[in-house]
């Protein structure tokens, strides 16, 4: 029999449940009920029968003494005439136990109605049973022949006749003690019905008793085991299901409609989600520590998505948000570790209503990690590309030098950066300090046509320049150099890397002079320098090198002098060679000659002769520029002789160009070289002739000269004290 | 990492200290340092971000500055802890600020206060952090940021 019931939950879905499993101990119930009931109902029946045997053995030993007493009163009659009150009162009480006894007698002969000993009316059943009938057979003649004397007696008495009262005192005494046994017999008889009837009321209650405890223990014992079966099975599942979420490499849950998630979950949900509560909580509670805003606001609205069933679950998988969802558990130091996580969502049914969602989320942080390494990857061989066609056409061991010198540049740059400054004259000298070290750097870049070092740096200075206009100067305005800087450094590294992956297959590897034997290959990027300017600037000018090669140098030398060379190579180009139709007006041959000498003294004094055949210098321009820097009255600088007005262009910030360009006109340059010659105590000669040559001669002397190594490992190296 | 996330969190650390009887705080002009090497007085407040940016900020200060900062405050017990706490509310000022400049898609974690510098799950030893030195009264403390 399958028993449905539906119960309307709080949920506010209808549920059904089966009660088929329970039949058998309701059946039981239902028996043990009907035993106890039917019981009852023959305990009933059977105590009314005993009061009514109680009733008929009272009213049965009542004739006995009925019997005594007519006997009595008949004898009392006999002796007592002396008044009439007493004979009267004996006639009425004889008169009284014959009706009495008669009325009771045929009540147990026939059935019927007597009086019951509180004088109401009770109603005796016929004694039926084989010893009650014998008595009351035996009795019948008897008290038949008594009643008729006795009656005799009444109504002779009332004649005044006294021979029937010594008839009945005669037949009284010769049946008197015969009808008292014959009543004893009745009463006897009727108390073994009433015996045995009481009898089987216990017999039937054992019975019942009996019944009802064997359906107890069948109840009991089938039902235990029942259950402890059902208790088993329940357990196996248990145990299965526990296993599974122990086991599964995923982390499921369900979650319901308030969002709070069911109390199975696997064992890997609280390792991918790294948290260690088994007590109730919610979805949203679970992300919120976890995610960010909007990636909650996104969940929580796909959630309400998948709970809303006039929405197709089809129709929304697509939009997943937690799909590839980005975690980051706070570890409680400071620092988040992140994990990415994948979210699948399925609805659980229950008939048409949905009662759950499933919810399986998996760690792909490994597979995200390597598709955005690989991601990584191909952009950073787009951009190796893009780098190595900048360089490819660099000297090797050329670029090798300008890296380095390149880290050693951005080191002094960060150390300016870095020198506590907190007026305004401090952070000019700053600014200053840090354009000649830019300056010179994209010199060195453009020289070895690394356009794009050369257009940062170019962008440094502008930056700097802008900021040369900035009335009240802060540490905050200077956030965005040390931002160009950082960028300029990984931009650095990035070609340092390229340069050390392609000396891997050979190339950038061995130093063409030595494979050559030709050392001038060391100084081509002059020539370059000098015919790339040339075209910029519409000239027409040669560079002749002699001794380049033949003298014997430290590294940081050479690159010194390299350095110096690309500055007045530069000058000479923007400032000194005339435009070929000039040169050709002066006379001149519109090819520009540009020379760079090397020789060594045998003082050991190492001589770097660069001479032009331009214009010379302008001295009225040098003086013009002199007064728009106003440091200076025009008094003062009216008064200044070529000498004075020379040593001009080694000032920092001074120039004679009329236009900013990546090549000049920031009036940083000269100051530069005057720098490096500083550094290397050397010194440094001019001579010029007007419309004929100018000529610088630098000398350094060679045994002061340090050997420095400055790797890529440079940048940074004890600089890291905040104060 | 742009010079407008490196000024956000600068203001955060300025604006804690605009808050003090002594209003008078400069900025140093920022520069890198390695993170081999990194740099730090002797209480640091550490905040971890992540979102379109990971890494880490953290304010530093000598004990002695923590010490005056909390006595402008009105804090005469310059006990340790109460130095801890100062540290602990400046990074919270500079994580309060970022987070409502950043909005919602930064995270910003519970600052965190370590004697000395921060560990190197902070600070990844092959990248470059930025250092902006900061002077209140004659004392100098610094915000540093690491990004990836």
């Amino acid at each position: 029999m399958l028993m449905q019931g539906i119960v309307n939950c709080n949920g506010g879905y209808m549920k059904t449940f089966n009660i088929g499993k329970y039949k058998n101990i309701v059946i039981s119930i239902v028996l043990f009920l009907i035993l106890d009931a039917s019981v009852l109902v023959m305990n009933f029946y059977i105590s009314f029968q005993i009061a009514e045997d109680a009733t008929s053995i009272n009213l049965a030993g009542r004739q006995r003494m009925l019997s005594q007493r007519m006997t009595k009163t008949l004898l009392d009659l006999d002796y007592s005439y002396s008044t009439i009150e007493s004979r009267e009162k004996i006639l009425k009480e004889l008169g009284a136990s014959r009706t009495l006894f008669d009325e009771t007698f045929t009540a147990f002969d026939n059935g019927g109605t007597a009086t019951g000993a509180g004088g109401n009316k009770v109603s005796l059943n016929k004694a039926e049973d084989i010893d009650s009938r014998t008595a009351i057979e035996s009795a019948k003649p008897i008290w038949s022949e008594y009643r008729s004397k006795i009656d005799a007696v009444l109504s002779i008495e009332q004649n005044g006749n006294t021979n029937p009262i010594q008839d009945a005192i005669v037949f009284g005494q010769a049946n008197n003690l015969l009808l008292l046994k014959l009543m004893n017999d009745l009463t006897v008889s009727l108390e073994q019905v009433a015996a045995s009837k009481a009898e089987r009321l216990r017999l039937i209650q054992t019975a019942g008793i009996m019944m009802a405890l064997i359906n107890f223990f069948i109840i009991l014992f089938h039902f235990l085991r029942q259950l402890r079966q059902g208790d088993e099975v329940l357990e196996e599942a248990r145990k299965e299901t526990s296993e599974i979420l122990l086991t599964v490499n995923e982390g499921l849950f369900l979650i319901h409609e308030d969002f709070t998630i069911g109390s199975q979950r696997s064992e890997k949900l609280y390792e991918i989600l790294s948290i260690d509560t088994s007590e109730d909580v919610n979805f949203e509670l679970l992300l919120k520590d976890i995610v960010s805003d909007k990636d909650l606001e996104a969940a929580q609205g796909f959630l309400r998505l998948l709970f809303n069933p006039k929405i197709k679950e089809k129709l929304i998988g697509d939009l997943n948000p937690l799909e590839n969802l980005q975690v980051n558990i706070d570890d409680g130091a400071g620092s988040y570790t992140t994990k990415h996580l994948s979210f699948d969502f399925k609805r659980v049914m229950n008939g048409k209503t949905i009662a759950d969602v499933l919810a399986t989320v998996n760690d792909i942080t490994e597979k995200v990690l390597l598709e955005k390494e690989l991601e990584n990857a191909k952009k950073s061989n787009e951009q190796q590309i893009e780098m190595l066609t900048s360089i490819l056409h660099a000297n090797p061991s050329l670029l090798k030098a300008f890296l380095e010198n390149s880290y050693a540049c951005f080191s002094r740059i960060n150390n300016l950066l870095k020198d506590p400054a907190k007026t305004q004259s401090q952070f000019n000298e700053k600014i200053n300090a840090i354009y000649i070290e830019v300056h010179n750097f994209k010199g060195e870049s453009s020289a070895l046509e690394l356009n794009e070092f050369a257009k940062m740096a170019h962008e440094f200075e502008n930056n700097l320049s802008e900021m040369k206009n900035v009335p009240d100067l802060s540490g905050q305005n200077f956030l965005s150099l040390t931002v160009r800087l950082d960028k300029m450094i990984n931009y650095a590294q990035s070609i340092t890397a390229l340069v050390e992956k392609l000396a891997n297959f050979g190339h950038f590897t061995q130093n063409p002079a030595n494979e050559s034997g030709k050392e001038e290959s060391q100084w081509k990027h002059l020539d370059k320098l000098t015919l790339d300017l040339s075209e910029k600037h519409k000239k027409n000018v040669m560079l002749v090198t002699s001794g380049l090669n033949d003298t014997a140098m430290p590294q940081s030398l050479r690159e010194t002098i390299n350095s110096i060379s690309i500055q007045f190579i530069r000058n000479s180009i923007v400032h000194g060679i005339e435009l070929p139709s000039e040169r050709e007006a002066l006379q001149k041959s519109p090819q520009g000659r540009l020379d760079l000498r090397l020789s060594t003294t045998p003082e050991g004094i190492l001589e770097m002769t660069f001479k032009d055949d331009g214009s010379g210098f302008d001295f009225e321009k040098l003086r013009q520029q002199a007064i728009k820097l106003n440091k200076w009255s025009e008094e003062e600088i009216d008064h200044w002789d070529n000498k004075r007005l020379l040593s001009l262009i080694f000032t920092p910030g001074f120039s004679t160009a009329d236009e900013v360009s990546e090549d000049a006109g920031r009036g940083v340059g000269m100051d530069v070289v005057m720098q490096k010659i500083k550094q290397n105590k050397g010194k440094i000669n001019i001579s010029h002739k007007e419309s004929q040559f100018t000529r610088f001669v630098v000398s350094f002397p060679l045994n002061n000269a340090t050997e420095k190594n400055i790797t890529a490992d440079h940048f940074g190296h004890g600089a890291n004290k905040v104060a | 990492m742009t010079e407008k996330v490196l000024q956000v969190f600068i203001d955060g650390a300025v604006k804690y200290f605009q808050h003090t009887s002594d209003k008078e705080v400069k900025v140093g002009t920022p520069y890198l340092v390695n993170n081999s090497e990194p740099s730090a007085f002797d209480f640091t407040g550490v905040i971890g971000v992540t979102g379109p940016m990971k890494g880490c900020v953290y304010f530093t200060a000598p004990q002695i500055l923590l010490k005056h900062l909390l006595l402008s405050m009105g804090e005469d017990e310059t006990t340790e802890e109460n130095i801890i706490d100062v540290v602990g509310e400046v990074a919270n000022t500079i994580s309060g600020n970022a987070r409502s400049e950043f909005g919602k898609e930064f995270m910003i974690s519970v600052p965190v206060v370590l004697e000395g510098p921060p560990s190197n799950i902070h600070l990844p030893r092959h990248l470059r952090s930025y250092v902006i030195p900061v002077y209140w009264k004659s004392y100098s403390a610094a915000i540093v940021l690491c990004f990836e």
